[in-house]
């Protein structure tokens, strides 16, 4: 599959490597018995060095459970998760603490995925503590990775709530980058950001994936960015992919209905726009 | 599109600023004025931080304390409610408009199923026993498009998904059939489907009702599909006013044209994988800065040098459409 | 495993890990009962061993654990020497005393403080929020022994109400009511001060609670959609606030029952907590330990409340909402 992508060859060996990966959430009750609800099931893909993959799909298909399995901030039931040769899916958070600098997640949310009341350098530094550097290297690398999105070095100090939304998902992104991660998983890290800042923030990340050869599991609703930024496009539904392929390809020529039915409604959407406002000046 | 309606709401002139007690003031809104007419969807669109929330807030005395109103009238059957006492704005929240604010996981509580948080709208302000209530709210849920609206009830927040969660809390801001309805980012974080059910949704009401709609977005496809005219902020003034078709057919302001540019290029097909996209030059302005001329200025690609050092005024180039921009007068 | 049975699970091992500890302690205290005896030169040795060989105390540690913790399941908790009766009634019906004591008093400290916490959290900067404040303040600091002392010396003082004891000399020829009258009588000094010293502490996590919960979104919301301020505070505010606040009435209560040893030994009521003191001052093994079990019995039985109500209050836990793995 990787050979006919677009673009293979700007890509590298393979990163992360998923097999059968599967979870299931327990809904229980107080007094008595618990009920399993699946919510991933069976999930299988690979992506390489350098290389997007974008999950897309409804609400509650189970794209976030699969990323933050990734993330192992969740621990799957079963299945791999092959990361850089090692298979990260069992392993206890001790073993886990060195590899984590690895992986990184950007969130939807910034107000609830940083603590507004720290400055942008606590927050940045903060991936760097736990990996043991030195004060001086922290604030060297923090000053760094604050230049490459597009922020002031000077704006170190303020906290994060003085920041616009679009700046602290800049933040989240430097945060992210501190630890020269060899993935990054945006997790709708776009969605909530206004449209023209989320065209900054979307060139932003392509220029860093192409400086750092990073790859990118991009979760995602927008089709739009997904057709701009994802050289992979998976579909997901209920728990299970349903279809992928390069992303142009899938666009093109939709096979499973649930990616036809996603397409078919963002180009509604789309022609909606024209439609509505009629030819422009 | 046709706007039918009196004039259901006036804002006049409406300056409010944000005091906090550590740091600068941040200029919120810079003099609104805006005619919301009967059983209209109106569509107010800017980028975050234009105000926009603040407006919403605004009219219904919602603003934290640390906000100060510096000027501006907000009238509604012929009384201003900037004036109300909290009792009195206590009747109306909820009950003639209501709000439905962003971030729905949040707007619900957490330890309370979710059936009786609507039931709980319908107690403030409507006399019924504990069962017309129930049975009120199992209509709501299935209005809201719920199939199962007795086993929703029992539901905890947590058990449900965003966009059922979404479905909740418009299910408790029309329980009372409000006249107007202010709906803060609705369609921000859902996926297309559910994006065109709220829709549709909240259109059904409009016709079923007559309710009106005040939509506040940053999307601009949602308001060309769904409002009848759209006013475009920015940095605390609506900078566009008018017919949405007309607009985004023939934007006037610098704003609008390259925000109808971004949006026209942001195509499924067409990009190739890895290609940028275009984008509007320019930061988001400080809102702790106070600027002499227009606030659009430093990023206008269309600048003049008078724009630097005077505010622009409103101007009506066509009878349905107003613009704060030099380029039409003065 | 339910959420119950575990909990359930855990605190009869902290029972029994309770007990080895009594037991080490207790052996570990210096002198025994018998010390006074043995001074006393018309008691000969042999009596005092023989003595001690009944009542089990001439045998090593291990085996006289062993023998208690046999006992103990079927509810016999040994002899006590000063009473020269068992212990288990002994307990039991002093344990009655405490435990009205202790409940009137915790009842008494959560109808206080509920409404007291969250109108001064609702009023906060305000005349009311001020003086809580700074009202609970003084009462924290203020050593519960000093509070004690100083309003026993003003009830005996001006004679306001009867103390000592839990019933006067002479109640057998009283009616029901009277008897009944008398008791809440001399009840009434006792709880006050329990109620005092409790009251302070959690009026200022309720308000806390009830401070941060008034900020959130949802919170917003409902005040948004017209909710009127009564029940927006008590309705919607206070079950989600009560939640941190839960978890400390089973500190709460548990440390009621153990805590009340002080204010029952300055009021003279007749509760475990002078019981408890004689016994370990002279030494009286079996006694003392059975006291101590008793006390843990009843911490550990607060927190299982406390985790009941928990789990009544907090759909979150109820669905395992809140298990990360």
């Amino acid at each position: 599959m990787a050979s006919n992508i677009p673009g293979s060859e700007r890509q590298g060996h393979p990163l992360l490597h998923v097999q059968k990966l599967s979870k299931h959430y327990v809904r229980g009750r107080g007094w008595g018995k618990s009920v399993a609800v699946t919510a991933v099931c069976d999930v299988d893909f690979e992506i390489r060095s350098g290389q997007t993959l974008a999950l897309v799909g409804a609400s509650g298909a189970g794209k976030s459970t699969v990323a933050r399995c990734v993330a192992r901030l969740e621990r799957p039931d079963s299945g791999e998760i092959w990361l850089d040769g090692t298979d990260i899916a069992r392993l206890n958070l001790r073993d886990l603490l060195p590899i984590r600098s690895n992986t990184q997640m950007i969130f939807q949310d910034t107000e609830t995925s940083m603590n507004p009341r720290f400055s942008a350098a606590e927050v940045i530094e903060e991936p760097l503590r736990i990996q043991g550097a030195s004060r001086s290297e922290r604030r060297d690398i923090a000053t760094a990775v604050m230049r490459e999105v597009g922020l002031r070095a000077e704006w170190l100090k303020r906290p994060v709530l003085e920041f616009s939304g679009g700046q602290q998902q800049r933040l989240a992104i430097a945060r992210a980058l501190s630890t020269r991660p060899k993935m990054l998983i945006l997790d709708e890290a776009l969605s909530s950001l206004d449209l023209s800042t989320q065209a900054q923030i979307a060139n932003l990340l392509l220029d860093l994936q192409s400086a750092h050869s990073m790859a990118y599991l991009l979760i995602s609703h927008d089709l739009t960015l997904v057709a701009r930024m994802a050289d992979v496009l998976s579909v997901m539904s209920d728990g299970r992919i349903v279809e992928m392929g390069a992303t142009q390809q899938v666009i093109a020529d939709p096979k499973h209905v649930q990616t036809q039915r996603l397409l078919a409604s963002a180009r509604a959407a789309e022609s909606k726009f024209d439609l509505a406002s009629g030819a422009s000046a | 599109m046709q706007t039918s309606g009196d004039s259901f709401l006036q804002i006049r002139g409406l300056r409010v600023t944000y005091c906090p007690s550590r740091g600068d003031d941040v200029r919120a809104l810079n003099g609104i004025r805006l005619e919301i007419r009967r059983s209209e969807i109106l569509g107010i669109l800017g980028e975050s931080g234009c105000g926009k929330s603040t407006l919403a807030h605004a009219i219904l005395g919602l603003l934290p304390p640390h906000a100060r109103i510096g000027a501006g009238e907000v009238f509604w059957q012929g009384r201003d409610l900037l004036r109300f006492p909290e009792s009195e704005l206590r009747t109306i929240r909820g009950r003639k408009i209501s709000l439905v604010s962003q971030q729905p996981a949040l707007s619900l509580n957490p330890v309370m199923c979710v059936g009786n948080q609507v039931g709980e709208v319908l107690r403030a302000h409507v006399p019924s026993t504990s069962r017309e209530r129930k049975e009120r709210v199992c209509e709501l849920l299935r209005e809201v498009g719920f199939e199962q609206p007795t086993t929703i009830y029992d539901a905890y927040p947590h058990q449900l998904s965003g966009g059922q969660r979404q479905r909740v809390v418009i299910a408790q801001s029309v329980a009372c059939r409000p006249a107007l309805l202010i709906a803060d980012e609705p369609t921000s974080k859902v996926d297309g489907l559910l994006r065109s059910e709220i829709v549709g949704l909240l259109s059904k009401l409009r016709e079923r009702y007559g309710t009106t709609i005040v939509v506040i977005t940053h999307d601009p496809t949602l308001c060309a599909t769904f409002a009848d005219r759209v006013a475009l902020m920015y940095a605390g003034r609506i900078v566009e006013l008018g017919n949405s078709a007309e607009v985004f057919a023939r934007p006037l302001h610098p704003y609008t044209r390259a925000l109808v540019a971004l949006v026209r290029s942001s195509t499924i097909a067409g990009p190739s994988t890895r290609e940028h996209f275009p984008r509007i030059e320019g930061e988001s302005p400080d809102p702790t800065a106070v600027s002499i001329g227009c606030s659009f200025e430093p990023g206008c690609a269309e600048r003049m040098e008078v724009c630097a050092l005077r505010c622009p005024e409103d101007v009506a180039p066509e009878p349905t459409r107003s613009v704060n921009c030099f380029k039409y007068g003065e | 495993m339910s959420y119950l049975g575990r909990r359930v699970i855990r605190a009869a091992f902290l029972l029994v890990g309770v007990s080895i500890l009594c037991f080490l302690f207790t052996e570990m205290a210096p002198g025994s009962f018998f010390d006074e005896m043995r001074l006393n030169p018309q008691i000969s040795p042999e009596t005092i061993s023989s003595l001690r060989a009944r009542y089990g105390l001439d045998q090593p540690l291990v085996v006289r654990y062993g023998r208690w913790l046999r006992s103990a399941l079927h509810a016999d908790f040994g002899y006590s020497i000063a009473y020269n009766a068992p212990v288990a009634p002994l307990l039991w019906s002093r344990a009655k005393n405490t435990l009205l004591l202790a409940t009137t008093g915790m009842l008494l400290t959560w109808l206080i403080s509920i409404p007291l916490g969250v109108w001064a959290a609702a009023r906060s900067g305000r005349m009311l929020d001020k003086s809580v404040r700074v009202a609970s303040s003084l009462l924290v600091s203020i050593p519960e022994v000093v509070i004690a002392v100083a309003l026993l010396a003003i009830v005996v003082r001006w004679r306001v109400l009867p103390v000592g004891g839990m019933t006067s000399m002479d109640n057998e020829g009283l009616s029901q009511w009277a008897r009944l009258q008398e008791i809440a009588s001399r009840m009434l000094l006792p709880t006050i001060i329990l109620t005092l010293g409790e009251t302070a502490i959690i009026v200022r996590h309720l308000r806390a609670s009830v401070l941060e919960v008034l900020d959130t979104p949802f919170v917003q919301a409902a005040r948004g959609l017209g909710i009127g301020r009564t029940r927006l505070l008590f309705r919607h505010v206070l079950p989600v606030a009560a939640s941190p606040a839960i978890s400390l009435l089973g500190f709460s209560l548990a440390g009621l029952l153990s805590g009340s040893l002080l204010v029952e030994v300055i009021c003279g009521w007749p509760g475990l907590g002078p019981l408890i003191l004689d016994a370990t001052l002279s030494r009286d093994f079996y006694l003392v330990i059975g006291g101590i079990m008793l006390s843990a019995l009843f911490m550990v039985g607060g927190n299982l409340v406390a985790d009941i109500m928990l789990l009544a209050c907090d759909p979150r836990i109820r669905t395992g909402a809140l298990d990360a793995r």
